[in-house]
């Protein structure tokens, strides 16, 4: 006879299972994703998907050194189920920039027009704090993937990329130590399919489905597939910083310096007054 | 001949052109020509066209008369507003040939401002909607009026310049001392509110306190905040030219730290304004130019945005140093390569994420040297120069 404890952790072992696969989202993404539901409402487009396979978790590359980067993010795409129309692929990724990085909203509107991606940023930002003055920054970027063919190859790569910009650290302590590190985390990514030919929609019941914003316009929700998140991919990004050892040095040779200019300006001034013609 | 039509209309061509080669790269490439701030500016004036505050803009921090004046970008076109500043830029022009006039052939003149309206710096600047061409507009034009004798026209106009950005305050000092009765050599003299002195204070104030006011009663405590002071304390430690910045960065957060760093930036500034004050009064346009350098160079922050402010007076204050560019090479160049250096080590530190801090503060040290030795050579060039006294009847 299978007993109540039984029972309880089998439900408790599946359970593991579950977040182990890791569609368990980050809290704060679902915590954004309801509170958008709520504030949509009702107004559910009813789209007619293809399911797509997504080989393995998304994969991020961060480029360039220093205080810009370049976020890029890789979805692959297994056609191995044909899909017999050519199809448009949608993305959607929230991102939680932590309190040491922020985007420029300005230079990211600029980018949409040259394909960028539309990018929702939830938080205030002021560009000039420092890194222990700033809080973390959530975004949502919607992307658009037109023409998709599943004819032409077996995987099919969809590439999203954001400027990042980093802010100013405290300075170290230690004269080892000149630089302080940024961890970016993997993003949350869903994707949506649309075939062309909406005869094409094969979308399969039993796919983990949630609901989120259609798009950056956040006035519908729509039906999105969980894309696996691989949570050991954080990046960590490093950023130079000054040195307190630093200070003795650079308080004394900046008020010298200072102060013998004042000095050199003072002696300019009362020289000349000497040969001015009145 | 040459003459200043052919000057103006070649500023008018080259400014033009480049705003419509601005408006040609700001639709095909993904780096603009347009500047960040003519954004926020038009932003602004978008929100006080709606009836709400320009401050709803965030990091707009200038008096609100800024997005009222580019009122006509929400109305008539986004182009409007920088039509408008080369607009002040070539004004600036004009008023540098009739400043450089004083005492100076017709031809020293022409030269003058023709090194400024056929100059591609002040042009690009300006046609890439930049708004500091309306300053070294009002600050000439407050010189040119008050060498005029016109001083209560002069004191509206300083008093509008004020009100606009804090920094021409400086001049008066200067300008109060220059309206001295005629042979007055006596201490209380130099001080002795006089008629011309009582104008030029109770308009210049009234002028600014009139402004202030209507813009306070109309967007209240956020006004005086972002306009004013938000430039009085910013701490911003981000790398700058200023001989401060590592300074800063490396400071702690703490009241006391904080409170000591301001008194040692603040105290070289005012030493050496009220110094200069007292040594150039008789000079007025002179004075200006070494206050307003000495300003930017001893500054907590210092972009290159700043320079045109001297930089502009620089042809009104010294018109005849055009005569000795040799002079004048020698003494831009150390000024130009120790930026330079700087330029170098920034770029190390932004874009190869190079720890080089203390590099980059050594350059910051070497440039205000540079700086100092211009701003003392402008000093020394004011020797040859035959020094006109301002009309005080």
């Amino acid at each position: 006879m299978v007993s109540f404890a039984h029972c309880t952790i089998t439900v408790y072992i599946l359970m593991m299972c579950c977040l182990v696969t890791s569609f368990q989202l980050d809290t704060k993404s679902e915590q954004i994703l309801d509170d958008l539901r709520k504030k949509i409402g009702n107004q559910i487009d009813k789209e007619r998907l293809v399911a797509v396979d997504v080989a393995n978790a998304v994969s991020r590359l961060i480029q360039q050194r220093g205080f810009h980067r370049n976020v890029t993010t890789t979805v692959k795409l297994n056609m191995m189920d044909n899909i017999s129309s050519n199809f448009t692929c949608h993305i959607l990724m929230i991102d939680h920039i932590p309190s040491g990085a922020y985007v420029d909203p300005d230079q990211l509107k600029n980018r949409i027009d040259f394909g960028g991606p539309q990018v929702v940023i939830l938080d205030e930002i002021d560009i000039e704090k420092p890194e222990y003055m700033s809080g973390e920054i959530s975004i949502i970027s919607f992307q658009t993937f037109k023409s998709l063919s599943s004819s032409t190859s077996c995987q099919i790569n969809l590439t999203m990329s954001f400027p990042l910009h980093l802010r100013y650290h405290r300075p170290s302590n230690e004269s080892t130590i000149n630089f302080a590190n940024v961890t970016i985390h993997p993003p949350d990514t869903f994707i949506r399919c649309i075939p062309d030919d909406t005869e094409s929609s094969n979308i399969n019941q039993d796919r983990k489905l949630i609901l989120a914003p259609c798009s950056y316009t956040k006035t519908k929700l729509c039906h999105w597939q969980s894309i696996r998140k691989n949570e050991g991919m954080s990046i960590i990004l490093q950023v130079p910083v000054g040195q307190q050892n630093d200070f003795v040095v650079v308080f004394l040779g900046t008020v010298l310096c200072v102060i013998a200019s004042v000095l050199y300006i003072l002696y300019v001034l009362f020289k000349s007054s000497k040969d001015i013609v009145t | 001949m040459w003459n200043i039509k052919i000057s103006l209309v070649g500023g008018v061509i080259l400014r033009f052109g480049l705003l419509m080669f601005g408006k040609w790269q700001d639709s095909v490439l993904e780096v603009k020509f347009t500047d960040v701030d003519y954004h926020v500016f038009s932003d602004a004036s978008k929100h006080v066209a709606k009836g709400e505050s320009p401050y709803a803009r965030p990091t707009y921090r200038y008096t609100p008369l800024l997005a009222l004046v580019l009122l006509p970008n929400v109305y008539i076109s986004e182009l409007t507003g920088k039509i408008m500043f080369i607009l002040c830029d070539l004004l600036t022009g004009l008023m540098i040939y009739k400043l450089a006039m004083r005492g100076q052939s017709i031809k020293t003149a022409v030269l003058c401002c023709t090194l400024w309206l056929l100059n591609p710096l002040p042009a690009v600047i300006a046609s890439r909607g930049n708004a500091d061409s309306i300053m070294t507009f009002l600050v000439l034009s407050t010189l040119h009026l008050f060498l005029l004798g016109y001083v209560k026209s002069s004191a509206v106009v300083f008093g509008l310049a004020v009100h606009w950005k804090i920094y021409p305050i400086t001049y008066s000092l200067p300008m109060y001392l220059a309206l001295t009765g005629d042979n007055n050599v006596q201490l209380l003299d130099l001080f002795w509110p006089n008629k011309k002195r009582r104008e030029l204070v109770f308009v210049s104030v009234f002028t600014f306190l009139f402004l202030t006011s209507i813009m306070y009663w109309q967007y209240g405590y956020e006004f005086l905040h972002e306009s004013y002071f938000y430039h009085l304390t910013r701490r911003d430690l981000r790398h700058n030219f200023s001989p401060y910045f590592y300074l800063i960065y490396l400071t702690g957060n703490d009241g006391a730290s904080v409170w000591l760093l301001g008194l040692i930036t603040f105290l070289p500034q005012v030493v050496l304004l009220v110094a200069v004050s007292f040594y150039l009064y008789h000079d007025l346009p002179l004075c200006c130019l070494v206050q307003t350098s000495i300003f930017v160079a001893f500054n907590k922050v210092c972009t290159s945005q700043y320079f045109l402010w001297y930089l502009s007076i620089l042809p009104a204050a010294l018109p005849h140093i055009i005569y000795q560019p040799s002079t004048v090479i020698s003494s831009l160049l150390p000024w130009i390569l120790s930026q330079g250096s700087w330029l170098f080590f920034a770029y190390q530190l932004e874009f190869e994420g190079q720890q080089v801090f203390l590099w980059l503060w050594l350059s910051s040290l070497l440039f205000l040297i540079s700086h100092v030795g211009l701003i003392s050579d402008f000093i020394k060039w004011s020797k040859t120069h035959k020094i006109q006294k301002v009309k005080s009847s």
